[in-house]
């Protein structure tokens, strides 16, 4: 065999090689395609979470969406809400972090979009909910069960040791004194004022509808869409729709949640919490 | 009635190839390899991973490890198969391309074929471990056979190989 054959079938055997190997590589390393990102915000919102703790924490949230804002080829952000709220700093950061984002995002709140989770959806550029979807609830929450009265009942005493007067302000086995409750509610007005403001802002509020939604409530979708909590009531097609409208062709959604606790149920029927009593936006 | 034809005898002779032709040669290598190979390769990897360059921020790319970690896999790729096509060429032919174009061979130092563990040496440093060529280069300065590390490591030598023509043709029966 002749120098010139071996060069050809050098060339071609090291073709094959670079076609096989590039190929087999690229599928193994391949990002998503997709040119929309969905982040699916499910369960309770929480700065923490693990196996047993249930819910979705805001670091997880905020790197799925970082995930998906660095891949050249995503577009758009579809924040896919299905969550009745969560814990002030935790529902705070993601919405933040959303609002700062300098793509199209547009929030889609499933069965329930409400309390903190309706903070993050009011980040967003567009929201769509189901007219039958629950929504509102912008307010905080800080309640907690007082178990003093039960047990003097049963003769179980609590031995108040601390070195300042409300070290254990929010002590589940004592009666809360009325300046306690005054310092309490500091917190939970200050969280309130917060969301409250970032909502107006982000929603172009009436001063009616803000007296409306201050009362806590929760409220459905079509009247949400009524007062200007919602931009359209629909699912996923509206959803392409809007998508559509903001020159975004083609549209493929690529899931960017990672699967998160296996056993959520468990943590909500056994009924576990910190022992903090923390605000939250539930 | 014979027939007689003149005959212009060539001889090959082989002289110590200098390290600018060499250095010449492994440009030539280096962009045949980055034209048939490593773009093609570039191309099907990023196609497949679906990773739009067009569209790419650095500073985004950068910021995603997948994404980073798909370029480092590609240049790790890349360098390997560049091993490959040095190794492939030098030991079946003992020229790769770009030594062919300046008419330098790779032979072993106690004379033949180089094998192909002197091969693999002797390409280390120009491929996978191409940070280290600078210092593998250097002894090649002072050593009258203008031998690489790499070189003596391998028991190989780069020669040039020129036909030169005899002065007086011979006259040679048909």
């Amino acid at each position: 065999m002749n120098d010139l054959a071996k060069i050809i079938i050098l060339f071609v055997l090291l073709s094959l090689f670079v076609i096989i190997t590039g190929s087999v590589l690229g599928l193994i390393y391949a990002i998503p395609s997709g040119n929309v990102a969905e982040i699916r915000i499910e369960g309770d919102i929480v700065s923490t979470s693990d196996l047993l703790s249930g819910g979705v924490s805001s670091d997880a949230i905020i790197s799925q969406i970082k995930t998906a804002l660095s891949n050249p080829n995503v577009e758009a952000i579809l924040l896919s809400i299905n969550s009745p709220g969560g814990m002030v700093v935790a529902s705070k950061e993601v919405a933040e972090y959303v609002k700062s984002i300098n793509k199209t995002v547009v929030a889609q709140i499933r069965e329930i979009g409400a309390s903190g989770a309706y903070l993050i959806a009011a980040a967003a550029d567009y929201i769509i909910c189901d007219n039958l979807s629950i929504t509102g609830s912008i307010g905080v929450t800080d309640s907690y069960l007082e178990f003093a009265g039960t047990m003097t009942k049963y003769g179980v005493e609590y031995n108040r040791l601390v070195t300042g007067e409300h070290k254990d302000i929010g002590s589940q086995f004592r009666n809360m004194t009325a300046e306690e409750r005054d310092i309490i509610m500091g917190l939970v007005n200050e969280s309130f004022s917060y969301f409250l403001n970032f909502v107006t802002e982000r929603r172009n509020l009436t001063e009616e509808t803000i007296t409306l939604i201050s009362d806590g409530r929760i409220i459905g979708g079509s009247q949400a869409y009524s007062l200007g909590l919602v931009d359209e009531l629909g699912g996923i097609n509206e959803v392409k729709r809007y998508l559509s409208s903001k020159g975004i062709e083609e549209i493929t959604i690529d899931d960017y949640s990672s699967s998160t606790n296996i056993i959520p149920d468990i943590r909500n029927l056994l009924g576990f919490k910190t022992d903090l009593n923390i605000p939250s936006f539930n | 009635m014979d027939e007689y034809k003149i005959v212009l005898p060539e001889r090959e002779l082989k002289s110590v190839a200098s390290l600018q032709k060499r250095g010449l040669a492994l440009i030539v290598d280096i962009l045949i390899f980055f034209f048939f190979f490593f773009s093609p390769f570039i191309s099907i990897f990023y196609y497949c991973a679906n990773l739009p360059i067009d569209k790419a921020d650095v500073e985004s790319i950068m910021a995603n490890d997948k994404i980073f970690s798909i370029i480092l896999v590609s240049d790790f790729v890349a360098q390997f198969a560049f091993f490959f096509y040095l190794v492939s060429f030098e030991y079946v032919l003992g020229y790769t391309l770009g030594k062919k174009l300046l008419n330098l061979n790779v032979e072993s130092a106690n004379k033949g074929k180089p094998s192909l563990q002197s091969i693999i040496i002797r390409n280390l440093s120009k491929s996978i471990f191409w940070t280290v060529l600078v210092f593998d280069v250097i002894p090649a300065f002072l050593d009258a056979r203008r031998r690489r590390i790499s070189d003596f490591l391998a028991q190989t030598i780069v020669v040039e190989s020129r036909k030169i023509i005899k002065r007086f043709p011979a006259v040679e029966t048909v």
